[in-house]
């Protein structure tokens, strides 16, 4: 996963660089939507829109910066603080639509390297398999060019994870790879690894250089090999790689499958034992679960009793706060979350010496069934970060909060914000940064008017809006303000460094183009925006 | 016989103002000193069709609930969606079918495969004829007020539901978020461009969490959305900011000032709706235990309209209502 890495200074001078076209505000403009929709987006529900809107808007967002500035949008795909989303939306886009030509083949494919090896493993194969189906109707573009099968079989086949991969996505990873081949050929390697090597024709050993070992870096190729046998379901005698083994051993002993994933033995003893309870999987599996999955289990473990070690300090502030949400927050993870929100405010130079906070906490904040809480989780860990970053002054407009978990504040109740900003412009600070949906209900449009009625008193105090939850109907996030406040997207405390080069691209396009190339440039290994 | 508004509202405070737009909400809270007994589910119901004009509905949850008047399922299967006209009592466990229900998409066969679908509550306006008509025994009863519906809204004459929904869905979608529920809510008076046009009391607010969301969205979001076709400017009961605060301690004054107001008018919408008087039909739609469900009928108070809807009664006491005056 990607870690915000640089130190951003909204105020520092931007370098030089030169858009591909004349027209720049509009190049701007599309950014803009883009960054919003690139940092705030998880395709799914929210609170306020469907599902399919959602995703038609995003696309369609995707799509105009794309065919804009193909360059441009490759580099952007790459900042910090993009979610995983928007990057396997833009490799399929990548993948699927044809180069203009304007962009060096070796930096798109460079681009691409980068974005799949930040990718999850789950959403790598899913967007493999996306790109052999497509999906018109979601926007998605089939794609089953050479680019495209080269990057399938360098990724999957040059991985050092593959024997991880092969008993864990093997379904998912047979597709994928036949989709890179085509069916004829995985049907050839299929017959050709059924053999023992020794006995292979010379033809067959073209075949299987050219289809596997080309792709399997160094000493590995015997053991890529016997992945790719094992995902095609070739028979033959027992596989000796550790996992592969125990795959197959554990279908008549349990046991024998203890250093499998927990989804894969949980599979298998659904399948091979069915006698056996749920709950032994997780005894058997315990000390193999990955950090995710150490902190998912914990409900289950514990009806279960089983003791699984979690260590808060491995999990993204916004991870911590939905799981403090769902199990109650410990001393442990409260000194996790301040951990990780005074180093993450190491990295962001604001500017202002004290600055007001106004937490939006009320019930629209808790975000829709599909990603619950995901946006008052996003704001308290903002907020943590920019309590770091700054001395400040913190006002709350509704929530409930118990007085032991003060960190944790569950969104409740009507939305409120214009008393908060006169307290805090009040207050004598620097700057306001406000972190809402956007929703405004005390009225509607009440913000609004006080902020026009506090700039009509000569104060001018910078008020930021920064909003976790992508708008449809707004083409990115929905502002308290339009025409008077800065409103920035941002979904996770690594990306606010993101979300205030935002700013300046809206008061100055050309400087916020530049400062988001020189963002993104170092995340490739390219030093100087020419080379793109 | 006889009910007031008041005694609808009894147990019941009223939580400050919420405005977007055309619409404003008032939450009704509980105030009971012991909350509410959960004595109803919410109705997330499974729902099937085996014919036109008839609903098959089953209640999965270990209490009774309250099917609203005017419910909906609008699916995503090829299915001819349909809505019922009377609410219903279902009890735990209990499968029933509902006929003299109707079809809400004139020209679309298929049958809903039985699962827990998504509620709706048919807009206002067809919401009260649905009501009315509940003891017409004809699938098709309301396509000619679908029809009327849809071309008061500019969309196509067909009697489909499913255009509205899909012409104003980004609308409808935003009620949700824009009205928020508050703690122990139990109801709600809705007012749309200034004019009281919903009183919800629920039996609980876990019932009315599930009930808010189809209310607002379709049932008083079509009134909303009509609304903002004629009217730009907010109504008058929503308080404006007069911009002539000085400093920023007048500013708060001048906010202060405006919650007082907002404070009194919201009390005064409340006296107006604890004043309203609503006449029962002779004869109950349902019964269950000592529950019984009631139609009612109010005298028309504002632009001659009048609220109507149904009511739950257990004893002397009101455990459910939904009026709506459209």
């Amino acid at each position: 996963m990607t870690e915000m890495q640089m130190v951003t200074d909204v105020r520092a001078p931007a370098a030089s660089w030169v858009p591909q076209t004349e027209d720049v505000t509009a190049l701007a403009q599309a950014t803009l939507s883009f960054l919003d929709t690139a940092s705030t987006a998880f395709g799914r529900a929210t609170a306020y829109n469907s599902r399919e809107l959602n995703q038609a808007a995003e696309l369609a967002v995707h799509d105009a910066l794309l065919r804009m500035d193909r360059g441009l949008y490759a580099l952007l795909l790459a900042l910090p603080g993009v979610t995983d989303r928007a990057r396997q939306v833009g490799v399929k886009n990548l993948l699927g639509v044809a180069s203009n030509g304007l962009v060096a083949l070796e930096v798109e494919r460079r681009v691409l390297s980068h974005l799949v090896a930040e990718l999850p493993a789950t959403r790598v194969f899913k967007l493999f398999v996306a790109l052999r189906a497509g999906d018109e109707k979601a926007g998605i573009h089939r794609a089953n060019n050479a680019r495209t099968r080269k990057l399938i079989l360098r990724v999957v086949l040059g991985s050092p994870r593959i024997e991880l991969w092969a008993v864990k996505y093997r379904t998912k990873m047979a597709e994928s790879l036949t989709h890179a081949w085509g069916v004829r050929t995985a049907s050839i390697l299929r017959a050709v690894l059924a053999k023992a090597s020794s006995t292979w024709t010379s033809k067959e050993q073209t075949i299987v250089r050219r289809a596997i070992d080309r792709f399997a870096p160094g000493k590995s190729v015997e053991k890529v090999r016997a992945c790719v046998a094992f995902v095609l379901r070739v028979t033959g005698p027992m596989p000796t790689l550790p996992l592969l083994a125990a795959y197959e051993s554990a279908k008549t002993d349990l046991s024998a499958g203890r250093r499998l994933p927990l989804e894969v033995l949980e599979g298998i003893r659904s399948t091979f034992h069915k006698d056996v309870k749920s709950a032994d999987v997780l005894g058997l599996t315990k000390d193999s679960l990955t950090t995710g999955q150490r902190m998912q289990v914990q409900r289950r473990a514990a009806e279960a009793s089983i003791e699984v070690q979690m260590d808060p300090t491995e999990y993204d502030a916004v991870r911590l706060y939905l799981y403090a949400f769902e199990m109650g927050m410990t001393p442990e993870i409260g000194a996790a979350l301040l951990e990780k929100a005074r180093k993450a405010a190491l990295s962001l130079r604001l500017g202002y010496a004290r600055i007001g906070i106004l937490l939006d906490a009320s019930a629209s904040m808790a975000g829709s069934k599909e990603q619950a809480l995901r946006p008052m989780a996003t704001a308290l860990a903002v907020r943590d970060v920019l309590m770091h970053a700054s001395r400040s002054v913190v006002v709350i407009s509704g929530g409930t909060s118990n007085g032991a978990d003060e960190l944790l504040v569950r969104p409740s109740g009507a939305t409120s914000l214009a008393e908060g900003l006169v307290e805090l412009v009040g207050a004598g600070v620097e700057a306001v940064f406000v972190l809402s949906d956007g929703y405004e209900n005390r009225p509607a449009g009440r913000f609004a008017e006080v902020l026009a009625a506090v700039r009509g008193m000569g104060i001018d105090t910078p008020v930021f809006h920064l909003n976790p939850v992508f708008a449809q109907e707004a083409k990115g996030v929905r502002s308290l303000a339009e025409s008077s406040i800065a409103t920035l997207p941002v979904s996770a405390p690594e990306a606010l460094g993101l979300a205030m080069v935002r700013g300046l691209l809206v008061a100055e396009p050309r400087r916020g183009l530049e400062a988001l190339t020189s963002l993104a440039l170092p995340m490739l290994g390219l030093s100087t925006p020419q080379e793109v | 016989m006889m009910l007031t508004v008041e005694s609808i509202l009894k147990g019941t405070g009223l939580g400050p103002m919420q405005s977007v737009g055309q619409m404003q909400v008032i939450p009704l809270v509980d105030v009971s000193s012991g909350g509410v007994a959960e004595r109803f589910a919410p109705p997330e119901l499974e729902v099937g069709t085996h014919g036109y004009g008839a609903v098959t509905l089953r209640n999965a949850n270990d209490k009774p609930t309250i099917v609203p008047y005017g419910a909906g399922w609008v699916v995503k299967q090829r299915a001819q969606d349909h809505a019922i006209g009377s609410g219903a009592f279902l009890k735990a466990g209990e499968q029933r079918v509902l006929s003299h229900a109707m079809c809400i998409q004139q020209s679309q066969p298929g049958l809903i495969a039985t699962a827990k679908h998504v509620l709706t509550i048919l807009p206002a306006k067809l919401r009260s004829k649905a009501l009315a008509m509940r003891h017409v025994d004809q699938y098709s009863k309301l396509w000619e007020h679908i029809t009327a519906f849809n071309t008061e809204l500019g969309l196509s004459s067909v009697a489909n539901l499913v255009t509205f929904l899909s012409t104003f869905e980004k609308q409808l979608d935003e009620f949700v978020a824009e009205f928020e529920l508050v703690p122990r809510q139990v109801g709600a008076i809705v007012l749309v461009a200034g004019e009281v046009i919903g009183i919800e009391r629920s039996p609980s607010s876990a019932y009315f969490a599930a009930v808010w969301e189809p209310l607002v969205r379709v049932c008083y979001g079509s009134l909303a959305v009509a609304a903002a076709k004629d009217r730009k400017d907010p109504p008058a009961t929503r308080l404006p900011l007069v911009p002539v605060a000085k400093s920023l301690a007048a500013l708060r004054n001048v906010l202060a000032e405006l919650r007082d107001r907002e404070v009194r008018l919201t009390a005064q919408i409340g006296s107006f709706v604890k004043g309203l008087r609503l006449e029962r039909a002779d004869k109950a739609d349902d019964t269950l235990d000592d529950h019984t469900l009631w139609t009612v009928a109010g005298k028309p108070h504002t632009d001659n309209r009048a609220f109507g809807g149904q009511v739950v009664t257990t004893g002397s006491s009101v455990a459910y209502a939904s009026l709506v005056a459209a």
